[in-house]
């Protein structure tokens, strides 16, 4: 009998846990304001996009136009409440000169209150491979994809991912995360707060990191890689650990080196190391990697 | 053809009958003619009829039709000695087209002669719309959803907390400014650094609404900046 009530009591007990949880989750009405434009594309031209709280798509394509689709979103458990609040959301899209600028932005007039929907905007845009793309975002989200010619990143708060990028690629990023797979070019980046993943990197990098966590894949391609990192995780992999010549330095710092390579390992001054490699071959592409107050590992 | 009926009507009058008048006649239309006047009944009458003066304009008035009769018929004659010319058949081919055409092929017809400039004029349109078109109008479309919300996440810090925070910051900078730690700058630096990116969070999630990925990067954030905060404690 006290385990039947017990049985009960505890069957009760978790029912009321259920709709507890439940009721703390409640249906939102989502109203979505979307803009459809299209520029034609000719050489010179260039996309300038300013994203406030938004998340940026962008791929390319070969048609030569510019096709872009913005979403203004608007979430609130009342729908009125989020078509009124969706208005305080304003954008533009026009061309001026040889500069297509797309930006979003949150208005809200003095004498009104404050939005209480949740709002965001959402691009999706196709652009030729060899449209030059600068893309200022913030709190946000950004995916590009397939472009060949040259982008700025510079971003805040945001994740960033890059997929199949050539050309000249230029990367601030301040307090989020960047991710790239397939970057084949001369590319500049810098970085604070930020951790930084690249998977199979071909060309010239040039790296100044602070405060983050560094996942490098090198590829064969890799010709020249130059990484400044302070306070920062270092974990560098290369596929042909021997192939490359090796400048290194740390101050305060762990570091890991792989086995069966004749690494020269200097001492300068307590806490500073130099280590140095230089492969057998006539040419070979180099590695510079200095960090302070961090830690590196080198391996496969 | 005037002069055809001028010739005509003196052949016409030739052809005439003469008549000749009775002597007798003639006789009593001399001594008609020779009476004096005073015997004369129409003389008479002439004589006893009031004298009518007419007004001035009257003459003008006249004058004025005299002379428009005047001028008429010497226009008539002139028209008449001008040279008389037979029009080709195309011409009345022409008159008789376009008394049949409807209003809409008179109005090509006229402006015909102007095509190739309304062409031209159309070209320089049409290149200035595709030219413009280049920045087509945006299409604006409304769509409505629903979806399921997270649970509810606070973003306001504890106050609590919030003077730990600000005590510790504190007598860290007091101690580094006496003490002069080798850290200390950089430690400092990191803490305002790390709490003005916890208050620009904040901002913006209160000014655009909750998002799970903000509020992640929040905690990030205050997670870095904790240690921050103990690494200064520790220093004390």
């Amino acid at each position: 009998m006290d385990a039947l009530l017990k049985c009960l009591l505890t069957t009760l007990l978790g029912l009321c846990t259920i709709s507890g949880f439940s009721q703390d989750t409640d249906l939102l009405q989502v109203v979505t304001k979307r803009i459809n434009k299209e520029f034609a594309f000719k050489e010179g031209y260039e996309v300038n996009i300013d994203g406030d709280r938004a998340e940026v798509y962008i791929e390319s394509w070969n048609q030569p136009l510019i096709r872009v689709q913005i979403d203004l979103v608007s979430k609130h458990e009342s729908k009125s409440t989020a078509q009124n609040d969706l208005e305080f959301l304003q954008y533009i899209a026009q061309r001026v000169k040889n500069k297509i600028y797309l930006r979003n932005f949150l208005s809200v007039p003095d004498n009104q209150k404050a939005p209480d929907s949740r709002l965001k905007a959402v691009y999706h845009i196709k652009v030729p491979a060899e449209c030059p793309v600068y893309l200022k975002t913030n709190y946000g989200l950004a995916d590009v994809e397939n472009l060949s010619n040259r982008l700025r990143i510079n971003s805040r708060f945001t994740q960033v991912g890059l997929l199949n990028i050539k050309g000249w690629m230029d990367i601030n990023t301040f307090f989020g995360e960047l991710q790239g797979q397939h970057l084949d070019g001369n590319a500049a980046i810098t970085s604070r707060r930020s951790d930084i993943t690249l998977k199979d990197i071909s060309g010239h990098f040039d790296i100044n990191a602070q405060y983050g966590i560094l996942n490098i894949f090198a590829s064969t391609g890799l010709l020249d890689f130059n990484l400044q990192a302070d306070h920062s995780q270092v974990f560098l992999h290369t596929p042909n650990l021997s192939n490359f010549q090796y400048t290194l330095s740390t101050q305060n710092s762990k570091l890991q080196l792989p086995s069966g390579m004749k690494f020269l390992i200097q001492e300068t001054a307590p806490g500073v190391r130099k280590v140095t490699f230089r492969p057998k071959s006539e040419f070979y592409p180099n590695i510079t990697i200095n960090v302070r107050f961090g830690e590196l590992f080198l391996g496969k | 053809m005037e002069e055809r009926r001028v010739s005509s009507l003196q052949q016409a009058i030739q052809n005439l009958p003469t008549f000749q008048a009775p002597d007798a006649l003639w006789q009593a239309i001399h001594h008609e003619l020779d009476r004096p006047s005073s015997d004369q009944p129409l003389h008479q009458a002439l004589h006893t009829l009031p004298d009518v003066i007419p007004p001035a304009d009257l003459w003008d008035a006249i004058s004025a039709e005299l002379t428009f009769r005047e001028k008429e018929a010497a226009l008539h004659r002139t028209i008449r000695r001008l040279p008389q010319y037979e029009p080709p058949p195309l011409v009345w081919k022409e008159i008789q087209t376009t008394l049949t055409q409807t209003r809409l092929q008179r109005t090509l017809q006229l402006i015909k002669p102007y095509r190739w400039a309304a062409a031209a004029v159309l070209i320089g349109v049409s290149a200035g719309l595709a030219y413009l078109g280049n920045t087509s109008q945006p299409t604006i479309t409304y769509l409505a959803s629903t979806e399921q919300a997270p649970a509810g996440y606070s973003i306001e810090i504890n106050d609590q907390d919030q003077d730990a925070i600000r005590e510790i910051g504190a007598a860290f900078t007091a101690y580094h400014n006496q003490y002069n730690d080798p850290q200390g700058e950089e430690l400092i630096q990191e803490l305002n650094e790390l709490e003005s990116a916890s208050k620009e969070l904040r901002q913006v999630l209160r000014d655009y609404g909750f998002d799970e990925k903000l509020a992640q990067e929040l905690t990030r954030v205050e997670l870095q900046r904790d240690q921050v905060i103990r690494k200064m404690a520790t220093a004390l």
